[in-house]
């Protein structure tokens, strides 16, 4: 995720759509928290708050 | 005979986690008074649910796959949710904001012609 | 970087290529496996049988080829949306998931479907057009030529104009989403009531039962054309928003009422619908076709996307563009972009020498005739059969073509399994049901008794390529099915010309009335004894026994069906429908001895 994070912001760079910065950042971020939450690790622990 | 399923120490311990959330709720209930009972009896149960849970998969798989889907339809709903907050606090302010400086994303506009020059290939490494 | 395998998915029509050397080794379909139509999952089935084909496995794979750019295509869906603000919140909410889950973070996504892939290996990306200009080029039998692809959408880019030169393609113009041929053609197919990605053909058969009376209405107030080919669609008719770009009440106004629901009745303004629409989209094509012409300045013409697979707009570029010949990627729509993502990989490639190196066009083309898909030997099959306990001999050739030709003539529906499986949407007489075209009744008997389908759909005719002349108004080989040309003046008969409609399709029009549609037009597929000996075979003996050398050919599937792969797949099928005679490999079925009436499919029926 963070490759890929960074592999966008190399292209809103270079098209220079900075205005898709704070959208892509944020929808990765929450991606990555759904990744996380999903991920078996972690799973478990967060049944009891679900 | 078929053989019994066998079971992972991952997903024993799945199953064991998916005993505990109504625990967490008579713990909770506990200590907002809801019931009157101590709320440490709650907490006790807990990991003792886990075992049983971790030592007798079968017996709790049943469960363990309903309380998966409630996760997974509470889980939709709760991405759902965030997606929609998202659209609304940075999406929709970033889209009225974008066209009233006069950006068209869709729409050319009338024109003699529609071609654009063709994006130029990028490396076949990038995702873009 | 020997050994590229190329990867399409996650939208619609996943597919799988293996590209070795440069050579195309083996190509197929997801939905040929899973038995889901169109089927959009991960490849996985279909890259084992890649795979299997060449006998290598996922750790020999040296470089992956996806067929889109994810990051550009996910900055085109969030632009579509700050577009459409303060609309779409909840088409949003809807449609993100999927990208954040899977679709994005391709990486992670080719990871987990290949395990085992050794972790030096590239994850390559070529554009979605990239892939078909790819598709269409590389293995076209051309050394320069321009290409032109046309299809829905993919990052930005709807419709591409290059030019091929040796190993280079060097893309010139574009026209950007949402102004799309294949997005106005769906639209449409939508509005008739067909399922969106696969009803377009049904659109395209029915266009020739109605008239063109809508045509000046949707160039006038749904799409502009331009004198030089651009083209721009009216927003303003359409909903962006919905999961399958439909049309909205502006749209229904316009062309006299709500969409038709599927399965409702079907009547003259549906058809007038789809001729209008079909009329339109050619004007369009050749537009671009005269534009890629002008621009490239090139004889050769090669094709591909999804509106490639337009076959009777395809007959009129030959007739009517300015191009000498032209070549279509048999996989035009998007389960080819996993060949042409390898074929591009591997063209550029440090190995090859990059793009600079030369590159030799392959006569008649480099696509083996698109049998690229798995084959079963007589005893996999008979070992298949066995558990279903069927009844089934085994022949040698010259009886076996000789026995079906026979059941041919006698008016006998033959099912066709022989060897490497198609790649692309048309069975072209390795997974095909074959029939007689002489006969009248035969479309309706296979329409409706074979294939549970609708009675306007048209069968398309296979002929020997030396005979194809008599029987058709055909300029070129059409191996692939993919030129619709009219039946030749002598083998017309005479119609009554105030018949209209479906009353049209009862008409005696040619002396192969099974084949030949109401326009007097057939889909044509030729066939040389290079590319299909065993069908060109079973033609020479149907030919010597009857004096017609021109056979029904269909894909073996039931509607809703995906086109079968394996024996069993078939045996099944055949037990279903209402095939007479099932031939798999040198192995002969006839359904009366067969101990079943029925037996449980394995595919998922979906509303085709």
């Amino acid at each position: 995720m963070i490759r890929l994070l960074r592999e966008f912001l190399r292209f809103l760079r270079q098209e220079k759509k900075w205005w898709l910065v704070p959208l892509v950042v944020i929808l990765l971020l929450l991606g990555l928290a759904i990744l996380f939450s999903s991920s078996s690790a972690v799973a478990p622990f967060l049944y009891p708050f679900l | 005979m078929p053989k019994p399923p066998t079971y992972s120490t991952g997903e024993r311990l799945r199953i064991g986690a998916s005993l505990l959330p109504p625990f967490a709720l008579l713990w909770l209930a506990c200590r907002k008074d809801w019931i009157s009972l101590d709320p440490r009896g709650a907490l006790i149960a807990m990991p003792i649910a886990l075992a049983f849970g971790f030592l007798l998969p079968a017996h709790f798989a049943p469960w363990h796959r309903v309380v998966e889907k409630a996760q997974s339809w509470i889980g939709r709903r709760l991405v759902f949710a965030l997606l929609s907050l998202v659209w609304i606090v940075v999406l929709l302010p970033t889209g009225l904001v974008l066209r009233a400086l006069g950006k068209r994303f869709l729409d050319p506009g009338r024109r003699e012609s529609y071609w654009e020059s063709a994006r130029p290939p990028g490396s076949l490494r990038d995702g873009f | 970087m020997r050994r590229i395998l190329g990867i399409s998915a996650f939208y619609h029509d996943s597919a799988a290529a293996l590209v070795v050397d440069g050579r195309v080794v083996a190509a197929a379909q997801e939905e040929r496996f899973s038995r889901r139509k169109n089927d959009a999952r991960f490849p996985r089935r279909a890259i084992a049988a890649c795979l299997a084909q060449a006998g290598i496995g996922v750790g020999d794979i040296d470089a992956v080829a996806f067929h889109e750019k994810p990051i550009l295509k996910f900055s085109r869906t969030l632009e579509t949306f700050l577009a459409l603000a303060p609309h779409g919140m909840k088409a949003f909410a809807r449609t993100l998931p999927s990208w954040l889950g899977e679709k994005l973070d391709l990486h992670k996504a080719l990871a987990a479907g290949l395990p085992g892939l050794r972790p030096d290996v590239a994850h390559l990306f070529t554009s979605h057009h990239e892939a078909h200009a790819a598709s269409a080029f590389l293995p076209s039998p051309f050394e320069r030529a321009a290409i032109l692809t046309v299809d829905g959408v993919g990052e930005w880019a709807t419709t591409v104009i290059a030019r091929g030169d040796g190993a280079r393609i060097e893309p010139l113009e574009e026209l950007r989403f949402p102004h799309s041929l294949g997005l106005l053609y769906s639209a449409f197919t939508a509005y008739c009531g067909f399922r969106v990605n696969s009803g377009e053909y049904k659109l395209m058969g029915l266009a020739p039962y109605g008239e063109p009376v809508f045509a000046d209405r949707i160039r006038d107030q749904v799409v502009e054309l331009r004198p030089d080919g651009s083209f721009r669609l009216d927003l303003s008719c359409f909903d962006l928003l919905a999961d399958d770009y439909l049309t909205n009440d502006r749209f229904h106004r316009l062309f006299g009422g709500p969409p038709r629901p599927p399965e409702g009745s079907l009547d003259q303004r549906h058809m007038d619908l789809a001729r209008s629409i079909q009329v339109v989209t050619e004007e369009a094509l050749l537009g671009l076709v005269r534009r890629a012409h002008e621009r490239t300045g090139e004889r050769n013409l090669c094709l591909a996307g999804g509106v490639a697979l337009n076959c009777v707009a395809n007959g009129r570029i030959l007739r009517e563009g300015p191009f000498d010949r032209i070549w279509i990627q048999p996989a035009a729509g998007d389960a080819g972009g996993a060949l042409g993502a390898a074929l591009a990989a591997w063209h550029a490639s440090t190995e090859r020498g990059g793009a600079g190196a030369p590159r030799s066009a392959t006569q008649p083309d480099a696509m083996s005739s698109a049998l690229l898909g798995p084959a079963w030997t007589d005893d996999d099959a008979a070992a298949a059969l066995q558990v279903h306990k069927a009844r089934f001999s085994r022949l040698d050739d010259a009886d076996l073509l000789g026995r079906t030709a026979t059941a041919l003539d006698s008016g006998k529906v033959v099912g066709w399994v022989q060897g490497r499986m198609e790649f692309g949407p048309r069975a072209l007489g390795n997974r095909s049901i074959l029939g007689d075209p002489r006969s009248p009744a035969m479309q309706s008997v296979m329409n409706l008794k074979v294939k549970f389908r609708e009675s306007f759909r048209p069968f398309a005719p296979v002929v020997l390529a030396e005979r194809a002349h008599e029987f058709f108004d055909l300029a070129a080989p059409s191996p692939y099915m993919l030129l619709v040309a009219q039946v030749a003046e002598s083998q017309r008969l005479p119609v009554d010309p105030t018949a209209t409609g479906l009353a049209r399709l009862k008409q005696l029009r040619s002396t192969l009335p099974a084949v030949t549609h109401v326009d007097g037009s057939a889909r044509v597929q030729t066939v040389t004894a290079e590319a299909n000996p065993r069908l060109h075979a079973l033609l020479r003996a149907f030919e010597s026994r009857t004096g017609c050398p021109v056979l029904i050919n269909t894909s073996f599937n039931v509607r809703g069906e995906p086109v079968v792969a394996s024996p069993d797949d078939a045996y099944r099928c055949f037990i279903n429908s209402g095939i007479d005679i099932l031939v798999v490999g040198n192995l002969w079925l006839e359904r009366s001895e067969q101990p079943h009436a029925s037996l449980p499919g394995t595919f998922e029926a979906l509303p085709d």
